[in-house]
């Protein structure tokens, strides 16, 4: 893909005896928010690290924004907020936001307006001048963020971004990304739930076992799982008793009621066979139909079932998160 | 736009010149320093302070226990007495003397055997034995009677005999850089302190590093800092962002020091006597001031960067602490080097010593401030000292590379030594 942010290529890195990414291709296109996706200890920090040039991958070529390698000229558009966070305890919110501008190039003129300004609007203002140390820990993450995006970065990197915050600063870390998304910047995180992904994902790629197992556009690889399945979601209005005869499970047909809703199931075609033979039947049998849908399988089911496949359903604990 | 490593060191400076630590060991460093050198002095004069009584048994023929009694009560150090004198005869019962000297109405006594003239070893034994100044006024006043006993033997009068013992004054003085020359002893003072304040700095801006090194791993905020600097530009930057600190720390004692030597007269005359008006206090030549710098950065590189290595190899300051021993007790043997030269700064131990590269910090400036030293003996020390700051800065920075990022475990030195041959 000639506009990709992110290019890896056949990737592979190795700690000691343990083998953390496995020949690992991806393309992460401009301005979308890509999710890095798999179980703990699948590889997705060390991608991220070899992407923020923390280590160095063994083998493979990794590009950014079209034509460079991981290094500080790189480093300048990034913005990265890594799963350990920490501050300087010992530093004012002002000299800390600073130092880390100032690390990615900033010039000390431009930092002071952008800093107040980010301050204002997480509502940490009158803290600009406090150590870090006597700010809350929900507090401590907003300057976080802030320091993230402070140099403006053509790419966010976002390792576990939701995990330890509480549900307000998920929804502020929320904002920030959807709106840096709107201003054209590129977003690529990591996460082992579905739930953030599938939110806010326009691609994602999973990883299992330090392979990848699948990548695309979340409409794609949402799209390609509808379609490996004949499955649809069946709601009808009728009083109690029974299964309708025409909902029972018969060869080419699997029928499983809907747990705690007695008028819906889930209804699993064989694969060729018509979803109208079954519509008519209902109709045909008078029941009046609430609902008849295609099944389209949520990420998280897509994502179980990938990696299951794969084999890696028990992840090893870890040798890290690596 | 400023490069990482200085825009790291800034940090460390500004932050460190804003800490409490180096406010206070720029005001309390000299105080202290002072504090002790003036407690030994003053202890050592004021020897407990009090009269000290003792008694003399005399088993001489010839009586001289008066004589010796006359000489002590005599004896006086400044304004007062320091001893009272009781006499008894040879036969004195002595398990009573220690039992009086154990209830605390006795200090000790003095057993002059009867020989003593001849020779013969006369025992003091007392709770002050180990007083410098009671035991220097004993001695003393001993030795003059006896001395006397002896002239009467030859047949001198009295007179002859004080006029034998009359003092010889004698001072030793050593010339100074600027030409002039200095009091011996002044100058050992002066080389000793500043010495003394190299390795305290070095020693304390050393482990300044290491604690910075450790406090950005185990507050997590080295994550960020590598994905936007090389661990080289890291290192570098705390090195020098703390060796500016080390530099400004040591300017503002100098600058006391010009401050308090200007005032140096009254002060000495107020604390030392009127006689310590014939003290001269050495002044410090540029090129001597130029050494002094160059030997403490150089030291301060060396020993900076091994600390930055321990500190990236361990995640929590007691486990640094730990790993940082064996470096200081390079440091400390150095210190305690002090005295071989003091003692005989041209001696080949002199000159080897203040070549080996972890010693030649704190021991060069020494001699170079007690005695003239051949500028190529200085330059051998400086490019031996040069060649290990290469080596330790690249050892160094493999061993920081990978040891940032590593977590939750101890780190052997086995595998260091597989860190810095990997790269």
């Amino acid at each position: 893909m000639p506009d990709a942010v992110v290019e890896l290529r056949g990737v592979t890195k190795r700690f000691a005896a343990h083998l953390a990414v496995k020949d690992l291709s991806l393309s992460v296109p401009r301005g979308v928010i890509y999710g890095l996706l798999g179980p703990n200890g699948a590889g997705k920090t060390t991608s991220i690290r070899m992407i923020n040039d923390i280590v160095k991958p063994d083998e493979g070529t990794i590009t950014l924004f079209g034509s460079l390698a991981p290094g500080r000229a790189a480093q300048r558009r990034i913005g990265y907020l890594p799963e350990e966070r920490g501050l300087y305890p010992k530093m004012t919110v002002r000299r800390v936001l600073t130092f880390l501008a100032e690390l990615r190039g900033l010039d000390r003129t431009e930092v002071a307006p952008r800093v107040m300004r980010w301050l204002e609007r997480l509502e940490l203002g009158k803290w600009l001048d406090a150590k870090v140390e006597t700010l809350s820990k929900g507090m401590q993450q907003k300057v976080q963020f802030i320091a993230t995006v402070l140099h403006e970065p053509d790419l966010l990197i976002l390792d576990e971004p939701f995990s330890g915050l509480d549900p307000l600063n998920a929804d502020v870390l929320r904002a920030i990304v959807l709106e840096q998304k709107a201003a054209g910047r590129t977003i690529l995180f990591s996460t082992h739930l579905m739930e953030h992904a599938e939110q806010l994902c326009d691609a994602l790629c999973i990883l299992a076992r330090s392979e990848r197992v699948l990548e695309g556009s979340l409409a794609d690889v949402k799209a390609t799982a509808r379609d490996a399945r004949n499955a649809y979601r069946v709601e009808i209005a009728r009083e109690g008793g029974a299964p309708p005869a025409a909902l029972a499970t018969r060869p080419g047909m699997v029928v499983t009621r809907m747990p705690g809703d007695a008028h819906a199931f889930d209804v699993e075609l064989a694969v060729g066979r018509a979803a109208g033979d079954l519509l008519r039947s209902l109709v045909d049998a008078g029941e009046e139909i609430v609902r008849f849908e295609r099944h389209v399988p949520t990420l998280h089911e897509i994502f179980v079932d990938r990696v299951r496949r794969h084999g890696a359903g028990g992840a090893r604990d870890g040798t890290g998160d690596a | 736009m400023p490069s990482a490593w200085l825009v790291v060191a800034r940090r460390e400076y500004s932050e460190g010149i804003r800490s409490k630590l180096f406010l206070l060991t720029c005001v309390l460093g000299p105080v202290f320093l002072a504090a002790i050198i003036g407690f030994s002095v003053w202890a050592q004069l004021r020897g407990g302070g009090k009269v000290a009584r003792l008694v003399l048994v005399d088993e001489t023929q010839e009586a001289i226990g008066k004589d010796v009694a006359a000489e002590l009560e005599a004896g006086k150090l400044g304004e007062s007495q320091r001893f009272v004198v009781e006499l008894a005869p040879a036969g004195a019962d002595r398990s009573g003397l220690a039992r009086r000297i154990e209830a605390g109405s006795l200090d000790g006594y003095l057993v002059l055997p009867d020989d003593v003239s001849a020779g013969g070893l006369a025992v003091y034994r007392g709770t002050n034995a180990s007083s410098n100044v009671d035991m220097a006024i004993l001695e003393h006043s001993l030795r003059t009677a006896i001395v006397h006993v002896r002239a009467r033997a030859l047949g001198l009068t009295a007179a002859q005999a004080t006029a034998l013992l009359a003092p010889v004054s004698f001072e030793a003085r050593q010339p100074s850089a600027d030409g002039g020359e200095v009091t011996g002893g002044a100058a050992f003072a002066v080389a000793y302190v500043i010495s003394f304040l190299l390795y305290m700095s070095i020693l304390l801006y050393g482990v300044t590093v290491m604690r910075s090194v450790v406090l950005e791993k185990s507050s997590r905020v080295m994550e960020v800092i590598v994905s936007c600097a090389r661990p080289w530009d890291l290192m570098l930057g705390k090195v020098v962002g703390n060796g500016m600190l080390g530099l400004t720390q040591l300017g503002v004692w100098t600058g006391l020091a010009v401050v308090v030597s200007a005032f140096k007269a009254p002060i000495l005359a107020r604390f030392a006597g009127a006689g310590a008006a014939s003290i001269v206090v050495p002044s410090i030549g540029a090129g001597q001031l130029a050494c002094i710098v160059a030997f403490f950065l150089g030291g301060y590189f060396l020993y900076s960067s091994i600390f930055a290595a321990i500190g990236a190899a361990n995640d929590s300051e007691r486990d640094a602490q730990q790993a940082q021993m064996p470096v200081m007790m390079v440091l400390i043997v150095a210190s305690m080097c002090f005295p071989i030269i003091s003692g005989a700064p041209r001696d080949p131990l002199a000159v080897v010593l203040t070549t080996i590269p972890f010693f030649s910090p704190v021991l060069m400036p020494m001699r170079i401030l007690i005695t003239p030293v051949p500028a190529w003996e200085i330059a051998l020390s400086l490019v031996t000292l040069l060649a290990t700051i290469a080596v330790a800065l690249w050892c160094a920075a493999r061993i920081f590379r990978v040891g940032i990022l590593m977590y939750g475990k101890r780190s052997t030195l086995g595998e260091l030594v597989r860190w810095v041959r990997q790269g």
